[in-house]
C-alpha cells in the first residue's frame, strides 16, 4: 500500500467504510468490499490525473466493486449468523433490529437502486454527484431513487402483512 | 408507526450500526499489506484463470470455481433471536416457502427462504453451459398454463427469475418464448419445435461461438465473444490476435 494512497484516502477513510458496510448485508462483508476497493484504487492510482478528485474516483471504484460482487451472487448468500440481532444488549437491541430489517430490505433492490438510496439518504451525496458516480443522467437517478423507495415501501408492507399472518396462525 | 416513518427510523438504525467498531486507517493499512503479500504469493496460481484456445478448438478444460444452485435454505429465527438454517430440496420457490413455513410454525419461528448456492469446480466449457438455463418439458396432455408453470418452476430451481413465458401450439408446431433474469443479466430464448419434437419443449444451452465470420476484424470477433460471456452472466477478458483467441472467463468465487 503506497503512502500516497493512504494520504489521499485518509480524509474519506471512515466515510468510505461506512458506505461499503451500508451497501452490504453485514459489516464484515462491507469491510471486505472496502478492502477490495482500496486494493483496486492502489493498483490504479497512476490513472488518477487530478488528486483533488480522489474522493469521487474512489467512490466510483467502490460502486464498481459492489456491482461486481453482486454479479457473483453476493446478495444470494445468507445473512451471517454473527450479524443476527443480539438480544443480550437491551439498549441497542431495537436499533439493531431496525438495522437488520433495513439491510434485508436493501437486499431486495438492484445494486444501482441500493447505491442510490445509500448515497442519497445516508451519505448525503447530491443527485448530481450520484449521477456522475453511477454514470447516469439526472432523470435516471431520480427515477431510480423513486423506484427504490417504492420497492422498500412494498417490502416493508409485505413483511408487516406476513408477520400479522404468522401471529394470527400462532394465536388464532 | 407508519411505513415511511419506519423506513426512516431503520435507515438511521442502519447508519448507526454500520458506524460502530469500524476499522481505523492503521487497521486498513495493515490488512492491505497482508492482502498484498498474499496476492504476491498467489500470483502464480491466479494465472490458471487464463485459458488460451485456438480458434474453433472449443475445448476449454481448466477447472474454474462457480456458484451453482442446489436446493433451498431456510433461515429460521426464533422469538429469542436464535438463528438456524435448514437445507432441503423442493421443486420450486413456492413449495420451498411452504415447507419452510411448516418447519417454522412448529418452532414458533420466522422463516426466510433463499436458493442454496454452493461453490463447484467446472471446466470453462461446462461453466458456459451451466450459465444458461435449461428447460425440458413434456407437453403431452398438459394445458398451456401447466407447461408455463413447469417452465417457470425449472427456471427458478436453476436460480433464474422467470420473466415472460409464452406458448403457442398448433398444426404440429410448438413455439415457446422464455425470458429470464439472473444477477442483472437478461436472456431471451425463442424455441420452435416441429414434427415429433413438437410434444417437447427443450431449451438447451450452446457453447461459446468463436467462429470468425468473413470480413470480421479481431476487435469485432472479440466483441462477439465478450457479448456471449456477458449473456451468460460471466466476467471476462478476451484477446484476439489473428488465429489466437485467448479467453479469461470468470463466473464467481475465489480464485484457486
Amino acid at each position: 500500500m503506497s503512502q500516497r494512497s493512504l494520504q489521499l484516502l485518509a480524509p474519506f477513510h471512515d466515510a468510505a467504510i461506512r458506505t461499503a458496510r451500508r451497501l452490504c448485508r453485514s459489516n464484515a462483508d462491507g469491510d471486505d468490499l472496502f478492502q477490495e476497493a482500496v486494493l483496486r484504487a492502489n493498483d490504479r492510482l497512476s490513472e488518477l490525473r487530478d488528486p483533488s478528485s480522489f474522493r469521487s474516483w474512489f467512490f466510483a471504484i467502490l460502486l464498481t466493486m459492489h456491482r461486481r460482487r453482486h454479479r457473483r451472487d453476493f446478495w444470494r448468500r445468507m445473512l451471517p449468523i454473527e450479524s443476527a440481532p443480539d438480544r443480550s444488549a437491551p439498549p441497542e437491541a431495537d436499533a439493531l433490529d431496525g438495522a437488520q430489517r433495513m439491510a434485508r430490505a436493501l437486499a431486495v433492490l438492484s445494486p444501482e437502486e441500493r447505491e442510490a438510496i445509500v448515497l442519497f439518504e445516508l451519505e448525503g451525496f447530491t443527485l448530481d454527484e450520484i449521477a456522475a458516480l453511477q454514470r447516469s443522467s439526472l432523470p435516471a437517478v431520480k427515477s431510480r431513487l423513486s423506484r427504490a423507495r417504492a420497492r422498500l415501501r412494498h417490502h416493508y408492507e409485505k413483511d408487516a402483512a406476513d408477520l400479522g399472518r404468522l401471529a394470527m396462525e400462532k394465536n388464532p | 408507526m407508519n411505513t415511511d416513518a419506519m423506513i426512516t427510523s431503520d435507515l438511521r438504525a442502519l447508519a448507526d450500526a454500520t458506524a460502530r467498531k469500524a476499522p481505523s486507517l492503521a487497521d486498513t493499512e495493515r490488512r492491505l499489506e497482508e492482502a498484498l503479500a498474499k496476492s504476491r504469493g498467489g500470483a502464480r496460481r491466479g494465472r490458471v484463470l487464463t485459458v488460451a484456445v485456438a480458434l474453433g478448438a472449443g475445448a476449454l478444460v481448466l477447472p474454474l470455481p462457480i456458484w451453482r444452485s442446489n436446493g433451498w435454505d431456510a433461515t429460521l429465527t426464533s422469538a429469542n433471536g436464535a438463528v438456524a438454517t435448514v437445507h432441503f430440496s423442493a421443486p420450486d420457490e413456492a413449495a420451498a416457502r411452504r415447507h419452510a413455513l411448516a418447519i417454522a410454525r412448529g418452532m414458533g419461528a420466522e422463516a426466510t427462504v433463499t436458493p442454496h448456492r454452493e461453490l463447484a469446480w467446472r471446466s470453462v466449457y461446462a461453466m458456459a453451459r451451466d450459465s444458461l438455463f435449461r428447460v425440458d418439458v413434456d407437453t403431452r396432455g398438459k394445458s398451456d398454463a401447466d407447461v408455463e408453470a413447469e417452465i417457470r418452476a425449472q427456471l427458478e430451481q436453476q436460480g433464474w427469475n422467470a420473466g415472460s413465458v409464452t406458448i403457442r401450439r398448433g398444426d404440429g408446431v410448438t413455439v415457446v418464448e422464455v425470458g429470464a433474469d439472473r444477477d442483472g443479466h437478461h436472456i431471451q430464448v425463442f424455441e420452435k419445435s416441429t414434427g415429433p419434437d413438437a410434444d417437447r419443449v427443450q431449451i438447451a444451452p450452446e457453447p461459446l461461438d468463436t467462429t470468425r465470420e468473413p470480413g470480421m476484424t479481431d476487435e469485432q470477433l472479440r466483441q462477439k465473444i465478450l457479448a456471449q460471456l456477458r449473456a451468460r452472466g460471466m466476467d471476462g477478458d478476451v484477446i484476439v490476435e489473428g488465429d489466437r483467441v485467448q479467453i479469461r472467463a470468470e463466473k464467481s468465487g475465489e480464485k484457486p
